[in-house]
């Protein structure tokens, strides 16, 4: 029986709401070419076609889960908004104008604006600190976006509480790390 | 704030954007009123935005190596089968090679293509003797054109010969879950996989006579693409000594970003083709050329310094 686009674009997000990457990888193969002859035709090179993309399928994947994400039209569309937007927002950063600014929808913004970026070198040594378990367990639900419920099935949790409270404990854990061992400055550049 | 405090839930929500209007609004009027709050939420926020930048940086890379490891193998050095032996891949239903020199006269493209055809039928119903004598017959014409390119490449002219190419792309028909299972077959499996698809592609039968858009050219349906797309090879080669006069078969994304499937042959033997979503590059024993593939028009060669090249697909 074949299935419409409709039932698969529903599989492709409920996928990507189960956290399962192959269908994000699957996103990035299928919307590539269009991404790349948007931006080559928009001052930019093919590398940069590929990072937006990635950035974009970043955003979608955060997104996915929030409880008020609606799609209201195809993955692809979406997939171009974000795109366009955050190639927009860099074009306009090194000023490289296209005439485009205003006409496009906001993007849901999910990266942590500080007007800096932070410093990875930092971050992945905090995060590293911390321990598999308690690292994976707060990108479950921090990043990712998880309910307790599926997260406690899916590390092994007796249930959502115990899940819960060793949450709490983890991120305690984290908060320790990063203000003994680093200082604001160090994560931000 | 102890553990069991609901505020811990509200800070979680308001972190991860998740308050509703009024709900937001009041736990904004909340931070206003109460410093202790505001302290224990700033210090809070700084944890949430380690984890979460932490994971976008590291879903970002998961997508830039799983989508350019495959690229980096076609070029990496330590990879031996990539010093020794062809790329193979995933085949399609029917291929043919058609190779025509611009000099001299032989059989028009589509004309070969048809009598393949035909053969192919012939293999299937009774008359398989018949098919091999076509076959053969087939194979004699192409080769002695191909003996000629050949010929002028010892001359290490190669650029010209790559020059006179014609190329002609034939409909390759729909794909099979075979197929899909084939495309899974990885580069560093190639050699193992190309004796097997070998084997395999002659098997299947050609579906009538699709030549769409009333030109030579065929195109792949979207789904056969997108499928292929999925195994994240950018390039389905099958290659096969050119000088007995065998096939070759490359696909890519055209240049319009529409699929094209172009059939043509190269006179080198185990040729490796690669690209890099932009370009094509050719390697032919140990000098790269980049080359433009174009349907039914002459080919444009010119070489490349393998340096640059390294240096582009090792970033």
């Amino acid at each position: 029986m074949a299935e419409t686009t409709g039932e698969k674009e529903q599989q492709v997000l409920l996928q990507l709401r189960e956290g399962d990457r192959n269908a994000l990888l699957g996103l990035y193969k299928a919307n590539l070419s269009m991404v790349r002859n948007y931006i080559t035709k928009n001052n930019g090179a093919a590398e940069d076609a590929e990072d937006l993309l990635q950035d974009a399928l970043v955003v979608l994947w955060q997104n996915v889960r929030k409880p008020d994400f609606v799609l209201s039209s195809k993955i692809s569309t979406y997939i171009m908004a974000v795109v366009k937007n955050l190639w927009l927002k860099q074009l306009s950063k090194n000023g490289r104008m296209t005439g485009e600014e205003n006409i496009l929808p906001q993007a849901h913004s999910v990266l942590p604006d500080h007007g800096k970026e932070m410093d990875m070198k930092h971050l992945s040594k905090a995060m590293e600190e911390l321990g598999e378990n308690c690292r994976q367990l707060l990108l479950m639900f921090y990043f990712d976006g998880h309910n307790m419920e599926t997260i406690a099935r899916n590390l092994n949790f007796a249930n959502a509480d115990t899940a819960k409270a060793k949450k709490y404990q983890c991120f305690k854990k984290l908060e320790q790390i990063v203000k003994s061992r680093f200082s604001m400055s160090d994560f931000l550049k | 704030m102890n553990e069991f405090d609901p505020k811990n839930d509200v800070i979680d929500r308001y972190l991860k954007g998740e308050l509703g209007e009024a709900e937001l609004k009041a736990f904004e009027d909340e931070l206003q009123r109460d410093a202790e709050l505001k302290k224990i939420l700033e210090e809070r926020r700084l944890v949430y935005e380690v984890i979460v930048r932490y994971g976008q940086v590291e879903l970002k890379h998961f997508l830039r190596k799983q989508t350019t490891q495959r690229r980096l193998l076609a070029i990496s050095k330590r990879n031996i089968y990539y010093a020794a032996a062809a790329v193979a891949l995933i085949l399609v239903t029917t291929t043919v090679v058609i190779l025509t020199l611009q000099k001299q006269g032989g059989q028009k493209p589509t004309e070969v293509a048809e009598k393949y055809k035909a053969t192919e039928k012939l293999k299937t119903t009774e008359k398989p003797e018949d098919a091999n004598a076509n076959l053969a017959e087939l194979k004699d014409t192409s080769s002695s054109a191909i003996a000629q390119s050949d010929m002028v490449i010892s001359d290490s002219n190669a650029l010209l010969v790559a020059a006179n190419v014609k190329v002609v792309s034939i409909d390759l028909g729909e794909t099979t879950d075979d197929d899909a299972e084939q495309e899974t077959a990885t580069m560093s499996r190639a050699p193992a996989m190309a004796q097997k698809f070998k084997k395999e592609a002659y098997k299947a039968e050609p579906r009538g006579d699709k030549l769409a858009n009333g030109t030579d050219s065929l195109t792949l349906s979207e789904s056969a693409v997108n499928k292929r797309l999925q195994s994240s090879i950018r390039m389905n080669m099958n290659f096969y000594n050119t000088a007995s006069g065998e096939k070759t078969v490359v696909y890519q994304i055209g240049k319009s970003g529409e699929p094209e499937l172009d059939i043509f042959n190269l006179p080198y033997d185990n040729p490796l083709l690669f690209a890099d979503g932009n370009n094509t590059y050719l390697k032919a024993g140990d000098a790269y050329y980049q080359i433009e593939l174009n349907a039914g028009k002459i080919q444009k060669v010119k070489p490349v310094s393998e340096r640059k090249l390294l240096k582009r697909f090792n970033r």
